[in-house]
């Protein structure tokens, strides 16, 4: 099959799939021809986009920087109105929903962490629960239980500040934030990108346990290829603005798309190989 | 204290309670917090004194004034320090908190204002020292505050009063940078710095300290009050002005212990004042009720008018008292008897060589001399005023070889020295006899009579109807040597103005009292 031609295969499924999301109660967020331009810009950060995350699944948007993948996280919670298109979230048109409620509903992790420097670990996991208005000691016990949960013992964290606390435990800090009020869905902007391989791929655990736990409906951006594969349900990998394709990892490994998606797996591919096959296979088996 | 509360901590909190707002109204707007900032920029580099001038006409003297120009002045480094430091606020956190839902108002409230408040803060400590400092100048306006130490250690040529003055406003700012510090600290968000406990301590034993000192009764202010007599009923209040020069002190304090020697009124001294404009505007907005003026400098300066040379003394005050009572609605009184008139003033010695005793003389040599001859010391004002040396030298077709500008505080040790031929003076200068020197003779009448009269306004007069007849009997009684005497004891002398016209004034207050 050539590329023009996939192209067109995969245009059409996701068409289809679209049609039918309007009355799938299980699809949690849903991007119907999404169209975001910066001004200034010739080409549009989001290009006509269409994709949809099911309830209780973790999809991780792929792409390196400038492709557009932020940008769509934050059309989501409408840090960014799009210039056309439709974007839903439970159902409900997002544009429909005032929109403290609308980002109170969900639990937004950004790239750089984002702690506010003057708040304890124990403050910054209570914020949403503060704007809220829930009282001091019911947000005091539940942000030590997050804490905890988020393996920051509270005893010994819950008093310090953002700077007595190391990159990775900040992260932490800031994935407890983002579930306090207990939001069905999670927006989560890079969160491991500035942590080193081993803290990276702890929190990379920590996050399928709660994905396991909790039962929460995850998009994840991000640049690296084998945090996708750690972490992704479905992969949706997006070039200036347009995404490419998203399916399973097996999927978009054994049938690419478009060329994009078959360089993107190559790549790495070629290099697992001269690792030798025991790296082969564990790719294979975090894929499956 | 006055310089405490009203020269710095109220313009300080005026400036905090605008900046603030407007800082946070503009945070989202480059334009007008470009031109917010733009404006406060540019009232901070007007001059402290223009700054005083400007505010004078339209607000009078005293503390009115004072306090506006002090907060314009605080505006600038607390609204510099808080719109920059919201400006420059950490973008992720910003959208984390945006993301995770706050409103604005939260995110104002519990976000932004906390972490801008350390910067905010060092806003209000520069603000405090900057009003600290140019409160001492508020004092030229009669607002009063430390600067009165300055400001009559300069006139009266006393280095201790000035270094009073300078050594409480530094001490003053170092204190309220050190208490204002401590407040923010307290007040920060996040976690407490290590020795805060010892620097609590600090900052309440200055604070008692402080309040000690202000506790403490001033005694200015006890032998002001004493010597109005404890037993005088408060009838009314009369406020006497002066300028900032020695024998405006003199005669602001002569005519202040005569009213409260001859009346039972009460006086209120305000003074020394800036110079004679604003003691003039002070006199015409109610500010202070009467001081003494010279009929010259009234002519020239105040009422605008030209000098005829040659025209009397007499002639010079009729016509001045005329203007006053129509333009001013004031009352020009009987002149005290001496005239400090500018005069050209040279060593003793070498006037008596040459054989020079009057000015035409002198012009004579300098002509003979081709100009080659003589080096002349004015102050800066005189060279520059068309009533000062232009004048001069077209009167008398004086060229000078080299003429020199010179401080008004050196201008006599320059001549004494011999660095400078001749000199601009005043005539009761105690300088003049200090450094041995003789005044030429003015003899074609080229400078205006400079005679001292008190001036009142009429509405005053009217009021305290025993005030007219008792200032009347001052006239005539200081003649040029008991001025220049007066002078040189405070100058020279180095006493108190207070108790130099106590013991002149003692024998005439008896004589009152007993006659």
């Amino acid at each position: 099959m050539n590329s023009i031609a996939r192209c067109e295969v995969v245009r059409a499924a996701v068409f289809l799939s679209s049609r039918s999301v309007v009355s799938d109660p299980e699809l949690m967020i849903e991007f119907t021809d999404v169209t975001k331009t910066f001004p200034g810009m010739e080409r549009p950060a989001v290009d006509g986009l269409t994709l949809s995350v099911k309830r209780g699944e973790t999809l991780v948007l792929l792409g390196s920087s400038g492709c557009g993948k932020s940008t769509l996280l934050k059309l989501a919670n409408r840090l960014l109105e799009p210039d056309a298109g439709e974007i839903r979230i439970g159902g409900r048109a997002v544009a429909t929903w005032p929109v403290r409620e609308l980002r109170r509903s969900i639990g937004y992790v950004i790239q750089n962490i984002g702690l506010f420097p003057h708040w304890t670990a124990e403050e910054n996991v209570a914020a949403p629960l503060r704007i809220a208005g829930v009282a001091p000691e019911e947000r005091r016990g539940r942000s030590r239980e997050l804490l905890d949960r988020i393996g920051l013992a509270s005893d010994e964290y819950a008093g310090r500040y953002p700077d007595e606390l190391s990159g990775g435990q900040q992260q932490r800090v800031g994935v407890a934030r983002a579930l306090a009020s207990d939001p069905e869905i999670l927006l989560m902007d890079e969160p491991f990108g500035a942590l080193d391989g081993i803290t990276r791929e702890r929190l990379q655990d920590e996050v399928r346990r709660l994905k396991g736990d909790l039962g929460k409906t995850i998009l994840l951006v991000t640049h690296d290829l084998f945090e996708a594969l750690a972490l992704g349900d479905r992969i949706g990998v997006m070039h200036e603005g347009r995404l490419e394709q998203a399916g399973p990892a097996r999927e978009l490994l054994s049938a690419p798309a478009t060329p994009f998606v078959e360089e993107l797996f190559k790549k790495p591919a070629r290099q697992l190989e001269a690792f030798g096959e025991a790296g082969g296979a564990s790719v294979a088996k975090e894929g499956s | 204290m006055e310089h405490l509360f009203w020269l710095t901590l109220l313009p300080v909190g005026i400036a905090v309670a605008v900046a603030l707002p407007l800082a946070v109204a503009v945070r989202h707007r480059p334009w007008p917090r470009s031109v917010a900032l733009g404006l406060s920029s540019v009232v901070q580099t007007i001059p402290s004194l223009a700054m005083l001038a400007f505010l004078l006409p339209i607000f009078g003297i005293g503390k009115v004034p004072a306090v506006i120009a002090l907060t314009l002045y605080a505006i600038l480094p607390v609204l510099q320090n808080a719109s920059l430091a919201l400006r420059d606020l950490p973008g992720d956190v910003l959208e984390a908190a945006d993301g995770m839902g706050f409103s604005p108002r939260q995110r104002l409230a519990l976000v932004e204002l906390p972490l801008v408040l350390p910067v905010v803060f060092g806003g209000i400590r520069t603000a405090t020292v900057i009003c600290v400092g140019v409160a001492t100048l508020s004092t030229f306006i009669g607002a009063g505050g430390l600067g009165d130490f300055i400001n009559r250690g300069i006139a009266l040529n006393r280095t201790s009063l000035l270094l009073l003055g300078a050594g409480a406003a530094a001490a003053l700012a170092l204190v309220l940078d050190f208490l204002i510090d401590t407040v923010g600290v307290v007040l920060r968000p996040g976690r407490k710095p290590p020795g805060l406990r010892p620097r609590l301590v600090a900052a309440g034993v200055v604070v008692a300290l402080l309040a000690a000192v202000l506790a403490f009764p001033r005694p200015a202010d006890a032998t002001a009050r004493g010597a109005g007599g404890a037993n005088a009923a408060p009838a009314g209040t009369v406020v006497v002005g002066a300028k900032n020069f020695t024998e405006q002190i003199v005669l602001g304090e002569l005519l202040a212990q005569w009213i409260e020697g001859r009346t039972d009124l009460r006086v209120e001294r305000r003074f020394p004042l800036g110079g004679t404009v604003i003691c003039h505007e002070a006199l015409l907005d109610g500010g202070i009720d009467l001081y003494v003026e010279y009929t010259g400098t009234a002519l020239l300066n105040l009422l605008g008018l030209d000098h005829d040379p040659g025209a009397s003394a007499d002639a010079v005050l009729a016509e001045v008292r005329r203007h006053y009572r129509e333009r001013f609605d004031a009352v020009v009184l009987p002149p005290l008897g001496f005239e400090n008139t500018y005069a050209i003033a040279m060593p003793r010695e070498s006037a008596e060589r040459r054989g020079w005793e009057r000015i035409s003389q002198l012009a004579e040599a300098d002509a003979a001399a081709d100009g080659g001859g003589l080096h002349a010391g004015f102050t800066a004002e005189f060279v520059e005023r068309e009533d000062g040396l232009p004048g001069l030298r077209r009167a008398y077709g004086l060229r000078f070889a080299r003429v020199s500008d010179l401080a008004p505080e050196l201008i006599h040790a320059a001549a004494a020295s011999g660095e400078v031929d001749v000199i601009g003076a005043f005539s009761t200068d105690a300088r003049i006899h200090e450094f041995d020197l003789v005044v030429l003779e003015d003899d074609l009448g080229y400078f205006p009579p400079y005679e001292a009269v008190p001036v009142v306004r009429r509405g005053v007069l009217e009021r305290l109807p025993e005030l007219q007849p008792v200032l009347e009997e001052l006239a005539g009684r200081i003649d040029n040597a008991t001025m220049m005497r007066l002078n040189h004891a405070v100058d020279v002398g180095k006493r108190l103005p207070r108790e130099v016209v106590r013991d002149f004034l003692k024998p005439f207050l008896n004589e009152e009292e007993t006659g």
